[in-house]
């Protein structure tokens, strides 16, 4: 169906703000502090093949690959099996998944009897079950984890609200009412994109929709080629570390060969280092979204609609038995410390032929950072998630204190901690002083969070990156600082850590730094 | 006279409320604020889930109208001036000393030079340097840039 160029631009922004209504929706109706207030959740709208159409500004990592995720759904039960109330949910990171406590609900849009496409939603949830009260950072396979959805439809009525599938997967988590709240939440926002969509289809018709849906797609694809067609031609390498396996002090490393050639860009992985025996490895859906990330913000503008035309210019080579695309079981909970030397690697191989759309090293990094506690025979469960720093670049300083850019979440307020959780206490959260890296432009700082621990057996995890190997500057700007995390007992301060699971007891006090963004263009300058 | 009363109502555990209005209160039960916060739930989010989630009041809200002849002064009569407090801001990577004022404390009808701070509640204005600040007699806070002499 042809529309006209006011009708096209009409329906599609209609189909974006259906996303980003859907977006604040869940964030709204949500339970935990994870999904309410750091608001890591994102949503979409795809169209009837799983394609994604359009999507809320919200996390980066969530939403390149949504399209790889739903596929193994529409493959395991076809549409004659669909019945009214049925959604799709997985959280399968080897069918298309990212990690375990990342969920994600796909809602099928039926308007008289005609697929039009699906809301979907993804959140990270607060707790997924596993080996350990907390990420399992001893977890050598999938397994152990937590609970495994492989790609499933469910039917609200008959299996959720009470059914089957609630009462098992509430029986495998320790916060159900969080976690089952949180699901809810984006049952909801779901439905919000059902009902809007529907709408749509009532006032414009199903095919002028579904025609709106394709040509947004093929807009974002010719802007995506005229943006790389505007990029010289050529060849450019690079690598970037993380700083270790999670068992050795080794360094791991992700390299990377990016190829312009006209309107079309291939990133090669060969080279980058095999999986991991622990956490550290992302699946293959994490490596293209962070891929992707970089790719979309580097060379294109920001108002750019974000969605599967996109990927049509770009074609991946990610070698099986890597890091970035490992073989199950592997284990993969910290897959974002590894996606963002993804990130990092893209980023200075394009350093070299587009100077001034890159940005410095910055934290780039995910602190995740959980306090958990059983309290007679009910867990709680607090998980933070923060970044730090970001890079300078030629036009500006780094943004000081912000979540990294694949990740994208808010800040959990201080207050809101306090209302939750009775067992800490955050004493100091500030600006860390001399963080960035100088420059003509000074990388981002990074900041302090100091807890003190008010009962005994609170079971700290924490995992990050960027603790040893600080994030380089660019044309002469000086690198950011590192990270670190100390604890302090009986006024003892045991010697910085980048990962670390153990049982707190009252009094304890943990110190946590992030680490700045680097700077860009040499200060003396 | 009381216009209307809405109660503010949420799932426990949940950060955001929705407003119920409440049209009898003669009539108004437990059930009965139950079933039209799930309605009112319904129509914001379009889905609810069933279950004995408790729902817990965050608030009663009462709107009430009088005609009055007579012009009101919001909060301009009722402070007196109060003497700043020494304050300290970070802008444009370097601290800033200021002049730090509680809400409603600032004197009515005066002009000022930035930099100021006025804190409320839920909120802090910076009046930088180059800016100027007067509050008139309705509490309205008006910064004005201060032309280059």
């Amino acid at each position: 169906m042809k529309l006209d160029a006011a009708e096209r631009a009409i329906i599609a922004d209609a189909l974006i703000a259906c996303a980003r209504e859907m977006g604040e929706k869940l964030f709204r109706s949500a339970f935990s502090t994870v999904v309410r207030e750091a608001r890591d959740a994102s949503a979409s709208v795809l169209d009837a093949q799983g394609a994604i159409v359009a999507q809320a500004d919200l996390i980066p990592m969530h939403l390149g690959s949504m399209d790889r995720t739903i596929r193994p759904c529409l493959e395991a039960f076809p549409r004659e099996t669909w019945e009214p109330g049925d959604v799709f949910i997985t959280n399968h990171p080897y069918q298309g998944g990212q990690h375990l406590p990342d969920i994600f609900i796909f809602t099928p849009v039926i308007v008289d009897d005609q697929l039009i496409g699906f809301a979907a939603t993804i959140a990270h949830h607060i707790e997924i079950g596993g080996g350990a009260l907390g990420p399992n950072m001893f977890a050598t396979d999938l397994h152990q984890e937590g609970v495994i959805i492989p790609p499933t439809k469910i039917n609200l009525a008959r299996d959720w609200n009470g059914g089957p599938f609630e009462r098992l997967f509430r029986a495998n988590i320790r916060v159900p009412d969080q976690v089952i709240g949180d699901l809810n939440a984006q049952i909801a926002a779901n439905s919000v994109g059902e009902s809007r969509l529907a709408a749509l289809c009532r006032k414009y018709g199903a095919d002028a929709v579904k025609s709106a849906m394709s040509d947004l797609m093929d807009y974002s694809e010719r802007r995506f080629r005229s943006a790389i067609a505007a990029a010289p031609n050529g060849t450019w390498t690079a690598e970037d570390s993380i700083d270790d396996d999670g068992f050795t002090d080794e360094p791991r490393t992700v390299r990377v060969r990016v190829t312009i050639a006209d309107d079309e860009i291939v990133v090669d992985f060969t080279g980058t280092d095999a999986q991991l025996r622990s956490n550290l490895n992302a699946p293959l859906s994490s490596t293209i979204s962070a891929a992707l990330s970089c790719l979309k913000s580097v060379l294109t503008e920001p108002d750019l609609p974000f969605n599967s035309g996109c990927a049509r210019a770009v074609r991946f080579v990610v070698p099986e038995g890597t890091m970035i695309n490992p073989h199950y079981p592997a284990p993969n909970r910290a897959r974002m410390e590894v996606c963002y030397r993804v990130f990092n690697a893209i980023m200075r191989a394009l350093a070299a032929p587009l100077p001034d759309r890159v940005i410095a090293g910055g934290y780039d990094s995910t602190v995740s950072f959980s306090l958990s506690r059983l309290d007679g025979d009910s867990f709680r469960v607090c998980m933070e998630v923060f970044g730090g720093g970001y890079g300078a670049s030629s036009t500006a300083d780094g943004c000081d204190a912000v979540d990294s850019p694949l990740s994208n979440c808010a800040n959990t307020p201080v207050e809101s901690l306090d209302m939750e959780y009775p067992y800490f206490q955050v004493c100091e959260y500030s600006l860390r002083d001399g963080s960035g890296g100088e420059g003509i432009h000074r990388g981002g700082l990074g900041f302090v969070r100091h807890y003190r621990i008010l009962n005994d057996d609170v079971q700290l995890v924490f995992y990050s990156d960027r603790f040893r190997n600080a994030p380089e500057g660019l044309r002469g700007g000086l690198s950011g600082q590192p990270g670190g995390l100390e604890l302090i007992r009986s006024g003892a301060t045991l010697p910085p850590v980048g990962k670390y699971t153990g049982t707190l007891r009252t009094g304890d006090e943990i110190r946590l730094f992030t680490g700045g963004g680097a700077g860009f263009g040499t200060p003396s300058s | 006279m009381v216009d209307f009363l809405t109660a503010v109502l949420r799932f426990r555990g949940q950060a955001y409320d929705i407003p119920v209005g409440v049209a009898d209160l003669d009539g108004l039960t437990e059930d009965r604020l139950r079933a039209d916060f799930l309605a009112a739930y319904r129509q914001v989010y379009y889905y609810v889930p069933s279950g004995d989630t408790p729902i817990e009041i965050m608030g009663v809200g009462m709107t009430m109208s009088q005609l009055s002849r007579e012009d009101v002064a919001l909060g301009a009569a009722d402070v007196a001036a109060g003497t700043p407090s020494p304050g300290r801001v970070f802008e444009n990577r370097r601290w800033h000393d200021t002049q730090l004022y509680r809400q409603g404390t600032f004197p009515v009808g005066v002009e000022m030079p930035g930099p100021i701070q006025i804190e409320d509640v839920t909120s802090t204005l910076f009046v930088p340097e180059g800016w100027s600040l007067r509050r008139d007699e309705h509490a309205n806070l008006i910064v004005r840039k201060v032309e280059a002499s």
